[in-house]
Order: C-alpha cells, then sequence, then structure tokens
C-alpha cells in the first residue's frame, strides 16, 4: 500500500503541514522527558 | 496491522505553537503577566501539558481564585479539555493563525459548556473510557479486557510522557485483526461546529466484502450532502480505506476524529 496515491497524499500532506512549524523552535516543548517515567506496585 | 511505520510517526510528532495569555479581567494587580509560549502535542489533551500555565499566571489572580479549577478559552469559546488538542485546533483552525492564541481563565467556570477537570485522573478515566469504547466496537472488547493493568498503565504513561514506542508497544495489539482482515465496526467521532459529536455503527467492508473509504464513511453520516473532513490538520483523500484510515490515523484513544466542514 505503501505506493497508492490515497497514502502518498496523506504522507505529503502531513510534511506540509509540519512545514507550519518552521519559526516556532525555540518554543519551550509541552513535554520534556529524558527517559520513561516507571510506575507500578511492588 | 498498523505498519506504517513512516506515517506513525508522522501523526505522533503533530505539534502546534499556543501562545496562552491571562484574561485580562481577572489580572489583580498592576502588572499585567506576560503571554506563555508552549509547543503542544496535537495528540495530547489540555489538562496534561498546562501545569506550567497554571503556575505561571496563578501569581497573577485575586488569593481567592487561586485554587479554582483552571479553564481555557479561544475567541470566546470554550475549550473542552476531553477532546484531544489537535481535534479543537482542527474545528477552529479556519480562525486560527499561529501561534494559536488561547485565554486563560480561574473565574466563571462555563458550568453549561464544560465538564470538570480537577486532576490527571480525570482525564487518565476519560482515556481508558474510550479505549475501552473502541475495542467494543473494533474486537468486542475482547483485546482490552485480556491486557494487564500494567498494558493499561503504559498506554497511559506513553500518551502522557510523549513516548511514541512506550505507546505503540502495547497500542499495535489494540490495531491487530487476527483471523480477519478488518475490525467489525469502525471508532469514529464527527465534529461539526459546536454540536455534540455524531457516532454511526459502520463497518470497514460493505456486504460483497470490499473495503470502505471514507467516502462510504461520509456518505453513511452525511446523506446527499458534500463536506470536506480534516483531521490531524489534513484532508485524506475521499478514497482512503477506513480499515486503513482506523489503525493509521485514529488518536492515541483509538477513534478517528473527523471535522467536518461543508
Amino acid at each position: 500500500e505503501l505506493t497508492r496515491p490515497w497514502r502518498v497524499q496523506i504522507l505529503q500532506e502531513l510534511q506540509r503541514r509540519d512545514k507550519h512549524l518552521i519559526g516556532f523552535e525555540n518554543y519551550e516543548k509541552a513535554i520534556e522527558m529524558s527517559s520513561w517515567v516507571k510506575t507500578g506496585d511492588a | 496491522m498498523a505498519n506504517d511505520r513512516e506515517v506513525l510517526r508522522l501523526i505522533w510528532e503533530g505539534r502546534l505553537p499556543v501562545c496562552f495569555q491571562l484574561n485580562s479581567e481577572e489580572v489583580c494587580g498592576l502588572h499585567t503577566p506576560d503571554p506563555f509560549y508552549l509547543m503542544v502535542p496535537r495528540l495530547s489533551y489540555f489538562p496534561l501539558v498546562t501545569d506550567k500555565i497554571r503556575k505561571h499566571f496563578v501569581q497573577y489572580i485575586h488569593s481567592d481564585k487561586q485554587d479554582s479549577e483552571m479553564w481555557l478559552d479561544f475567541s470566546g469559546m470554550a475549550l473542552k479539555w476531553h477532546y484531544p488538542i489537535g481535534v479543537l485546533y482542527d474545528l477552529y483552525s479556519a480562525d486560527i493563525q499561529l501561534p494559536w492564541t488561547i485565554t486563560v481563565h480561574f473565574d466563571k467556570f462555563p458550568e453549561e459548556e464544560l465538564i470538570h477537570c480537577q486532576s490527571r485522573e480525570a482525564v487518565e478515566s476519560y482515556f481508558m473510557s474510550c479505549i475501552k469504547e473502541a475495542d467494543v466496537l473494533k474486537h468486542r472488547s475482547q483485546v482490552v479486557s485480556n491486557m494487564q493493568k500494567k498494558d493499561h498503565n503504559q498506554l497511559w504513561l506513553g500518551l502522557q510522557n510523549d513516548k511514541f514506542d512506550q505507546f505503540w508497544a502495547v497500542n499495535r495489539k489494540l490495531m491487530e485483526v487476527p483471523g480477519d482482515d478488518s475490525f467489525k465496526y469502525i471508532p469514529f467521532r464527527c465534529y461539526r461546529g459546536e454540536e455534540p459529536f455524531l457516532q454511526r455503527l459502520i463497518k470497514p467492508l460493505t456486504e460483497e466484502g470490499q473495503r470502505k473509504t471514507l467516502l462510504n464513511l461520509i456518505e453513511e453520516v452525511y446523506p446527499n450532502e458534500k463536506v470536506r473532513v480534516t483531521t490531524h490538520g489534513i484532508e485524506p483523500p475521499m478514497d482512503t480505506p477506513l480499515q486503513w484510515m482506523s489503525e493509521h490515523l485514529s488518536y492515541p484513544d483509538n477513534f478517528l476524529h473527523l471535522c467536518i466542514q461543508a
């Protein structure tokens, strides 16, 4: 399915969407975790 | 099977730059606080990403209101915390310029428009109930009920901490179609303006066993209407198969969230 036109179009539109973020790279990230947060019951 | 990792990654990495500003009527004192700029994940929920916003603004409001529940509005419309951020953006995107400017409130909670969210646990509870509902539709609840509590936690923590691999290590089980080529029904919600979202029981295959497409879904939900569909900030082609969409374009709650415009 990788070469189906609908899949190619979706991929291209997602890449185009993310170009709108150019210029905002210095914004603080809302979620910044350096590693997995582990919780659990002993 | 959701195996198109390139698409899954792009969906997961969707971000929006947001400018939060305190409602000017709630500023107590001489100094108006600076706006707070934040890059937020499209797939998350506002209560999971706004701890910093609360801390930033709370010192500028009246002391009586400092323990009040924070809520948000865009252009006078209260933002529903239980909708994923990307859905809220896509709903109003025609009126938005980036960064998306959102007003922060601590006063006059709009009881008629919003449900309360006192903690992250409320979001977790809502998120897990959506996952369970989606699994009822896809697999008659057989996958989620066979999972362990640690799997549920891993889904939640993967979303909460923005960890793609952690989330998908479990979510792939929810996207499997053992023995079949498709889910029983496609979990989806359609949003149109301020109306409550619409859900219908729609199968991914026709009676003849052909794959249904996005166009088939739209014709079933909105017969005799010509509409545009946006999700994740894009308009998927109308011939995209529903089963593939469900596997690759669902939000972490396992629903497709489709914003409808005439």
